[in-house]
């Protein structure tokens, strides 16, 4: 009587196991296969800008413009940065607010506040940072990202910019 | 007649409507405000059918997406109904499913036997937010892109799983061509699952234990009431056909939203979520640097924690609202929270402007001149008044209407090159060819009048 109640319970046991089985095994699979990203190729994106085009002491808003393959799909980006000149230096910040990634924008300073610089300013959380891409106040931790601007050799050549 | 008898004796359907639903009597406190419910779950099922419907014409590719909405929208017999019911019914369904959370809160129907019936409807409240999301990215447009990516960052904060969530939701680094297709699979496929599954379990729990007594202590089920069919059920088909006839008043009147089709290099986009996730919105305002994971995570989880724990931390017998202040207290000032939250997110007013949707079925030169004048702003400055009532660019200009240029290709190009202002910037860096451009795409809008 007691074999056979204890046999009937194993029975059960291993009927639950066996059926887990062809559910979970999926389930488990699916999960790798979500979890797993496409493949992306390293975004390369090199854009040229004449020096005489980005002004002393201004901000100009530029355009970089690259491909990028993930998977089967190959997009064509148009990504907004800021570029900047200081003396022969050119300085170019990504357009993205390092808090959640809204588009920042460059807010020159009020005709009537004494002293008060311009900043590039985010539209959703406030954040503030400025012309180096500093953060001077809201949410944001990091600064602003910056990319690559090569060497300048000569002032009649192009700059050259790495994304 | 003959036919139904043999259904229902095979099926034994009048015997379970009888256990769970119709035979049953409901207590005699059961009021208008127990049909919220129901009309959630009328919205549902307009809003399933019209998924359906708009599924068989989405594309959920990123080359196709925006513009199969709009061709469907323009071409399709009640495809722009449809879409706007579809809009319409999700901010249906949060306003119905947060106002019956509301009313079970405050008559403490969540007290035992129904702590689950309570656990559940919270998961069912966090399916229709997370379809609401899921859907908004879908279209594609301006609003779709900024405010998914906001929110997926703001999941990303999300301690040690963070960036696996990102990583999943968009299915590769950045938000792109992978992620439309896992945001249709989840919006379509998985949410809707997981949401019927969970409402089968509510309702039969709430057949289970039945409509929760007003007013009476717990373990007291109060005296029944008449028949729930058709009594009650008489009122709830009419909060249910209201609500749908809400739904289909505002689709009529204001249709669903398109804005332009995304473009991350548009000049100052500022995103804004759709009005029912303003309140996590404008918390996250609040908090500066380090304490940035306590607004974007810490805060909503706990707050979900408690509300999930309540059942089983309030352990005040009362279900009268006099006899319990600690919980009326906390309550109304969860509830007064988020409306605050939600008024202030609101009137915090975007200082974006909305571009007119891009010419369909264009040529290459034409959507190539769309692009340039987006991405240049000239809608930061410029209006475009299109039949004296719609408004796109800055609603609050200080340059002359699009509507009110010379319609000269050559003009246009030229003042682009040279504005001979103090104000207008010059394109001179531009190529000839996308001056051209840019000035083929303004004629456009001006031979469209």
């Amino acid at each position: 009587m007691n074999e056979n109640v204890s046999r009937r319970s194993v029975l059960g046991k291993v009927t639950t196991i066996l059926l887990a089985i062809p559910i979970i095994g999926p389930m488990l699979l699916a999960l790798r296969v979500i979890t797993d990203p496409q493949p992306e190729q390293e975004k390369q994106a090199l854009a040229t800008v004449p020096l005489a085009d980005i002004p002393q002491d201004a901000v100009r808003t530029f355009q970089l413009s690259y491909t990028r393959v993930v998977g089967p799909y190959t997009e064509v980006v148009h990504e907004r940065i800021f570029l900047r000149r200081e003396g022969q230096e050119v300085i170019a910040l990504s357009s993205e607010c390092t808090h959640l990634g809204c588009p920042i924008e460059f807010k020159k300073p009020e005709k009537n506040s004494d002293g008060k610089a311009a900043t590039f300013r985010c539209p959703c959380h406030k954040g503030v940072f400025d012309l180096a891409g500093n953060v001077l106040d809201g949410p944001p931790k990091a600064p602003l990202k910056r990319y690559v601007v090569l060497p300048i050799k000569d002032p009649k050549q192009p700059v050259r910019i790495w994304a | 007649m003959r036919l139904l008898e043999f259904l229902d004796s095979r099926l034994g359907l009048s015997e379970i409507l009888a256990k769970f639903g119709t035979g049953k009597h409901p207590p005699s406190g059961t009021s208008w405000l127990h049909t919220l419910g129901f009309a959630a779950l009328t919205i549902f099922a307009l809003q399933a059918i019209t998924g359906v419907a708009l599924s068989f014409h989405y594309s959920a590719s990123m080359a196709h997406a925006y513009d199969s909405i709009r061709v469907m929208e323009r071409d399709v017999q009640g495809g722009a109904l449809v879409r706007a019911l579809h809009h319409w019914g999700a901010s249906a369904m949060v306003v119905l499913v947060f106002l019956h959370s509301v009313r079970v809160f405050f008559q403490a129907a969540y007290k035992k036997p129904r702590e689950l019936t309570w656990i559940i409807g919270l998961g069912l409240f966090g399916l229709v937010v997370a379809l609401g999301f899921t859907g908004s990215l879908l279209p594609w447009d301006q609003k779709a892109y900024f405010a998914t990516k906001v929110g997926v960052n703001i999941a990303a904060k999300t301690p040690l799983i963070g960036e696996n969530i990102k990583d999943m939701l968009y299915g590769a680094k950045e938000i792109g061509p992978t992620t439309i297709g896992r945001f249709f699979a989840l919006h379509a496929i998985v949410l809707p699952a997981l949401l019927a599954m969970g409402l089968g379990l509510h309702l039969y729990l709430v057949g289970r234990h039945g409509v929760s007594p007003v007013g009476c202590r717990v373990g007291d089920e109060g005296a029944p009431g008449p028949a729930y069919h058709p009594h009650h059920s008489f009122k709830e088909a009419l909060v249910a056909l209201l609500a749908v006839l809400v739904v289909l008043y505002l689709a009529l009147a204001h249709g669903a939203p398109l804005e332009a089709v995304a473009d991350r290099a548009e000049s100052a986009y500022d995103p804004r979520p759709d009005w029912y996730l303003l309140a996590p919105f404008q918390l996250l305002k609040y908090f500066k640097e380090d304490w940035e994971q306590v607004g974007a995570f810490w805060l909503p989880t706990l707050f979900g924690l408690c509300l999930l724990a309540l059942p089983f931390v309030d352990r005040n017998p009362e279900r009268r609202l006099s006899k319990r202040p600690i919980a009326m207290s906390l309550g109304l000032i969860t509830v007064i929270g988020i409306c605050a939250l939600t008024y202030l997110g609101a009137v915090d007013e975007p200082t974006h402007y909305q571009t007119p949707p891009h010419p369909l079925g264009a040529s290459p030169e034409l959507r190539q001149g769309y692009d340039l004048v987006r991405r240049n702003a000239c809608f930061g400055c410029h209006s475009l008044t299109i039949d004296e009532q719609t408004v796109f660019g800055r609603t609050r200009h200080e340059a002359p209407d699009i509507m009110d240029f010379e319609p000269d290709r050559v003009a246009i190009e030229d003042k682009l090159y040279d504005p001979e202002s103090d104000v207008m910037p010059s394109f001179k860096h531009l190529k000839d060819s996308e001056r051209h451009a840019m000035a083929g795409y303004l004629l456009h809008l001006l031979e469209e009048r």
